[in-house]
């Protein structure tokens, strides 16, 4: 069953400036992106600084609210809920930060910060508010001691599980996962990558996992979708994407990931170039610029996502 | 190949209210000419304070070198005075930081930057120094240098700012170069790029590189050697291939377990549980023990002190 559809989303970012602030452009962070996420699984969005991917993450909880397009949960589409009926979804659908150090309130303790998040949505109260933060501090690995401690007091990978705890709170059904273990030390990385897929499977969670990583999302998505400048270049089920990648851009994403064994050389694909700025467009594939395979249709053309049988792709060249 | 640099049991310590912290305790390795060394490590475990040491930047208070000795070119660091410093820093020695933007001066282009540096160091002009500055970003790959020399930082990508960067640290042709984690703040494919160029530049200059890092990946592509640090510790140190191949210490093999790999399929990651110790002067065994799978309880009382085998450096019990 889909949990979560995805169709169309657009979220322009206004550029203000000249006489009156006026808006003279726009920032398209994101141009046109669809994707299906069924229950239970992860998808990944991946890509460069830029590509769109966190404001995805943020506009499908409709944190920033959408220009453009459609985000059905459960069926519904939450772009037209009014403001009491989208709090009353939010409860369903949460968010991990990537920085454990500003997304949490400093002036809170651990406890209260998860506490919070159990009283805005009315979960529980008293002593039963008591069992189920205690409870979920286990959960995450934390001890019942760190309660009464404030945010300081904690390593970055344990204020991560605060911050995981928190969304678990609310007993959600997707978490968006946006950057999680960027900030965190390699050896802390994987007991939080552990604790997700743990929980996971524990409380039937779907995610949405955004990370620039390739490695990382390999590891944890279902289905990767390949962002570049506000669009999905290429969606597929993981194995499928990293064994046969389609699109240039994957491909050679792929190759520049620096891999930890002196004893694999593997050739490597040079992207030349910049990314361009996603104010002023090119009006072909917005790859053009970088591709190694460019001819003249993809300056004038921009190419659609395309199903290639079980792989999507936006390129003129895989057709 | 002679010996560039050699760095021999360092030691910085900080002095804070919560007591001494031993960022750095008994550091010793060695740079060959033309060789590049990879300092691998996660935060706290002292790879960028060794780099500062070397440097003679350690911001002081509260820090300071207590103990050891580094020298270059037969030359020992330690005994020169500031203004000998001046002379050896972006001249002989150069560092590049891992953040471009907050490295560049925002206020001046990025010409001027580059000619400060060769004014200050070389007996240039102002004209002759423009002149090699734009070659110099004609160098690292900077598309019409002659127009770019003339722009702000801001102007630039990260990618771009990088690259300034190096053209800065390379414009005096120093025989060492320090790099603190040169691509962590950069993307995939614009880190790649920038290696590629780190390499490229150490085969036409002839110089040494220090690579300071956490990701092993970028170690086993560039580097010749290794040291990898934990709590201010060095816990192993070699060639990349032996120390990749078949890391000794517990903490370089929980290290590469833990990462994921692109190209193996695996259900769950092999972690290293807890976290870094806080350090004091007086802390008791081996700084690794209380996340080690192997300790035991000679490594809760003692120390093991750093024992050679196979070529390679190793701090653990099991070894000796």
């Amino acid at each position: 069953m889909e949990l979560l559809e995805v169709k169309g989303l657009k979220k322009y970012f206004p550029v203000k400036g000249g006489f009156l602030s006026k808006t003279v452009n726009y920032v398209k962070a994101v141009d046109g992106v669809s994707f299906n996420v069924k229950q239970g699984k992860t998808l990944g969005l991946v890509g460069e600084s830029g590509c769109g991917k966190s404001t995805t993450g943020r506009t499908i909880l409709r944190l920033y609210e959408p220009t453009e397009g459609a985000i059905y949960f459960e069926g519904i589409d939450i772009v037209t809920l009014d403001k009491e009926k989208l709090r009353a979804k939010r409860k369903d659908m949460q968010i991990i930060f990537q920085d454990p150090y500003a997304s949490l309130n400093p002036r809170l303790t651990a406890g209260e910060i998860i506490g919070r998040a159990i009283d805005i949505h009315n979960i529980a109260r008293g002593k039963e508010r008591q069992r189920r933060i205690l409870q979920l501090l286990d959960v995450v690995g934390l001890k019942r001691e760190h309660y009464n401690r404030y945010p300081n007091e904690f390593s970055g990978g344990q204020r991560q599980r605060i911050g995981i705890a928190r969304a678990l709170a609310v007993n959600p059904k997707l978490i968006v996962c946006d950057e999680p273990i960027s900030a965190l030390d390699v050896s802390i990385q994987a007991q939080i990558i552990n604790l997700l897929k743990d929980i996971q499977e524990q409380f039937h969670l779907t995610y949405v996992f955004i990370a620039h990583n390739l490695a990382v999302v390999k590891h944890i998505s279902d289905d990767v979708a390949v962002m570049y400048l506000g669009k999905i270049v290429e969606m597929a089920e993981k194995d499928e994407l990293f064994l046969r990648p389609q699109h240039p851009y994957t491909a050679a994403l792929l190759s520049a990931i620096p891999i930890p064994d002196p004893s694999k050389k593997h050739s490597r694909i040079r992207l030349e170039g910049d990314v361009p700025s996603p104010i002023n467009l090119p009006p072909g594939c917005r790859f053009a610029t970088r591709c190694p395979e460019r001819t003249s249709i993809c300056d004038e053309v921009e190419p659609d996502l395309i199903d290639i049988g079980g792989h999507m792709v936006a390129c003129h060249h895989r057709r | 190949m002679d010996t560039l640099l050699k760095v021999n049991s360092l030691k910085t310590y900080f002095y804070t209210i919560d007591g001494v912290m031993p960022a750095v305790d008994d550091v010793s390795f060695e740079v060959m000419r033309g060789e590049t060394l990879g300092i691998v490590g996660e935060s706290g475990s002292g790879k960028s304070v060794t780099a500062l040491s070397i440097m003679r930047l350690v911001p002081h208070p509260p820090g300071r070198i207590v103990g050891g000795s580094i020298n270059f070119k037969g030359d020992e660091l330690l005994t020169k005075k500031e203004y000998e410093m001046r002379m050896i820093r972006g001249n002989k020695i150069a560092m590049i930081f891992q953040d471009p933007m907050t490295s560049l001066n925002p206020l001046f282009t990025i010409g001027d930057q580059i000619i400060e540096a060769l004014v200050t160091h070389q007996d240039l002009s102002r004209r002759e120094a423009r002149d090699r500055a734009i070659e110099m970003l004609k160098l690292v790959g900077i598309p019409s240098p002659e127009k770019r020399v003339d722009d702000y930082p801001h102007q630039m990508s990260g990618g771009m700012r990088q690259r300034v960067m190096i053209a800065m640290g390379l414009s005096c042709r120093p025989d060492l170069l320090i790099a603190d984690e040169p691509t962590t703040a950069l993307d995939v494919t614009i880190q790649a790029q920038i290696l590629e160029l780190i390499s490229e530049m150490k085969q036409k200059m002839n110089m040494s590189v220090i690579i300071i890092t956490h990701d092993l990946g970028v170690v086993a592509e560039v580097a010749d050697r290794v040291v990898v640090m934990y709590a201010g510790r060095v816990m192993e140190y070699g060639s990349v291939k032996d120390v990749f191949s078949m890391p000794l210490h517990p903490y370089t093999r929980g290290l590469m377990d833990s990462i994921p790999k692109i190209d193996v399929n695996e259900d769950r990651l092999k972690s290293i549980e807890g976290t870094l110790p806080t350090l004091t002067e007086k802390f008791k065994g081996c700084r690794f023990k209380d996340r080690c799978v192997m300790a035991d309880r000679v490594c809760h009382e003692e120390e093991p002190p750093i024992v050679e085998i196979d070529n390679r450096q190793v701090r653990c019990f099991k070894y000796i």
